[in-house]
């Protein structure tokens, strides 16, 4: 076991970072939002806010349950988010250590008796580690889809229309909406009931 | 002659293992895929958002019925500074308008902004609980009239559009390969078994570390989603239908 492979694997580390996409965040900030309107901006990740104010920020998403919890739906998807937000976190963490350790195994090349066993030993907890950061990716995508989709309920429903969990008032229309005034009540009927148990995954 | 054999007992478990870990990964990988199908259908109200692109699991924007004059573009790309937006699946190119001053909004609104919304007045029920809405409010006071035009999204005055399909960003996979020579094959399996205890952290940690979404991306759709909606609120602006014939809305 010769230093050259330490060098090549500490080069190939950084080259790894090095050439990862650059950091790109958003530039403009929105100036005509609602009161309790939910906004994005990108700054490493997806971060939301309210009346200028951070909410909850990728990855794990922490309070974005509590800000949309008057609309059931996307109370749903923020819980599934922060589930997986923090299941990619923790995946990650471990991923990264397995593989790490696994780089302890090339110290077999030294050790001829128990070469096949200290090698072995090192692919496995590398494919193990490997496994473990692919699983992450897919959590941080399913953790960032779900918080989207919370965010776009909560403001279907509440935020866009200048309401709040709250303070869920909202201001009176503006207008009638074409055509819907024959068909529509003036005052709109109560939400479905919505089972605990059918939230989204 | 007992030393080759069991050498080769080892080799053998070893390859079995490695095997068997890389099967373990693949089905685990594959079962779930790697993206998110979102069920999120936009409600045709005129008002921008930011969605999930199931197909690429990229963020992408919206105009939910809105549509999108060459000025309003202009206008978008002077606000953000983007020159792209990713749009339906699709990317919009931004012109770069011969514009002598940069848009501004109109400052018409001290304090908090009230949202102007069409249809019925809306009734908290239930406290706590937000209504449902059987049709939803509209931004845009004319959208799903009959007889109001289709939105559509001007082709740039220079450049083409393009309109490319969306960019999802991948991983390509690496190959290892390496040839037995010499009949030694215990020398060579030793060199692929560094090589993949070398490479595989490298992988893992991209993997661990690096965002899923492309940020650019997300950049551009949410900076065109916040412009966007920014003038259509501001009224009298490139981006409303009422002022834009062009973009499909009314004259």
């Amino acid at each position: 076991m010769s230093p050259r492979w330490f060098r090549c694997s500490a080069t190939c580390a950084l080259l790894a970072m090095v050439l990862s996409p650059g950091c790109a965040t958003t530039q403009y900030q929105p100036q005509l939002v609602a009161r309790g309107e939910l906004t994005l901006r990108y700054d490493g990740g997806f971060v939301m806010q309210a009346q200028g104010q951070p909410v909850a920020q990728a990855l794990s998403y922490r309070g974005l349950d509590r800000f949309v919890a008057c609309v059931p739906e996307a109370h749903q998807h923020a819980r599934s988010a922060q589930r997986h937000g923090g299941a990619a976190i923790a995946l990650s963490v471990i991923g990264v250590t397995l593989s790490l350790a696994s780089l302890g195994s090339l110290a077999g090349l030294a050790d001829t008796q128990h070469q096949w066993s200290w090698l072995g030993g090192g692919l496995a907890a590398g494919a193990v580690g490997l496994t473990l950061s692919a699983l992450a990716w897919r959590e941080k995508n399913q953790a960032n889809g779900h918080a989207l989709d919370a965010m776009n309920h909560y403001n279907d429903a509440v935020g866009s229309l200048g309401a709040s969990c709250q303070d869920l008032r909202y201001p009176p229309a503006a207008g009638p909406a074409p055509q819907a005034s024959e068909a529509m009540p003036d005052n709109l009927p109560m939400p479905p009931a919505v089972s605990p148990s059918s939230g989204p995954n | 002659m007992t030393r080759l054999r069991g050498d080769g007992l080892r080799h053998w478990r070893a390859e079995c293992q490695v095997a068997s870990l890389g099967l373990f990964a693949m089905a685990t990988i594959s079962s779930g895929g790697c993206g998110y199908t979102s069920g999120y259908v936009p409600p045709i109200d005129g008002r921008a958002r930011v969605i999930w692109n199931s197909q690429d699991s990229e963020a992408t924007a919206t105009l939910a019925g809105g549509g999108m004059s060459t000025d309003c573009q202009g206008a978008i790309r002077q606000m953000t500074g983007h020159e792209r937006i990713p749009v339906d699946r699709s990317f919009v190119q931004l012109p770069t308008l011969p514009s002598t001053e940069p848009y501004q909004l109109v400052s018409s609104y001290r304090g908090e902004y009230v949202p102007r919304y069409y249809g019925p007045n809306i009734i908290v029920i239930q406290p706590g609980i937000a209504p449902h809405f059987p049709r939803p409010p509209l931004f845009i006071p004319g959208l799903g009239r009959p007889g109001f035009p289709p939105p559509r999204i001007a082709p740039p005055i220079a450049g083409g559009v393009r309109i490319g399909s969306g960019g999802g960003r991948g991983f390509g996979g690496s190959s290892l390969g390496g040839g037995s020579g010499g009949g030694d094959a215990g020398k060579a399996f030793v060199v692929l078994a560094v090589v993949a205890i070398v490479v595989m952290p490298v992988i893992s940690i991209t993997l661990a570390t690096v965002r899923p979404e492309s940020e650019r991306q997300a950049s551009q759709a949410i900076d065109a989603v916040n412009a966007y909606n920014d003038l259509l609120r501001n009224g009298n602006s490139p981006c409303d239908p009422a002022f834009a014939p062009e973009s499909g809305g009314a004259p």
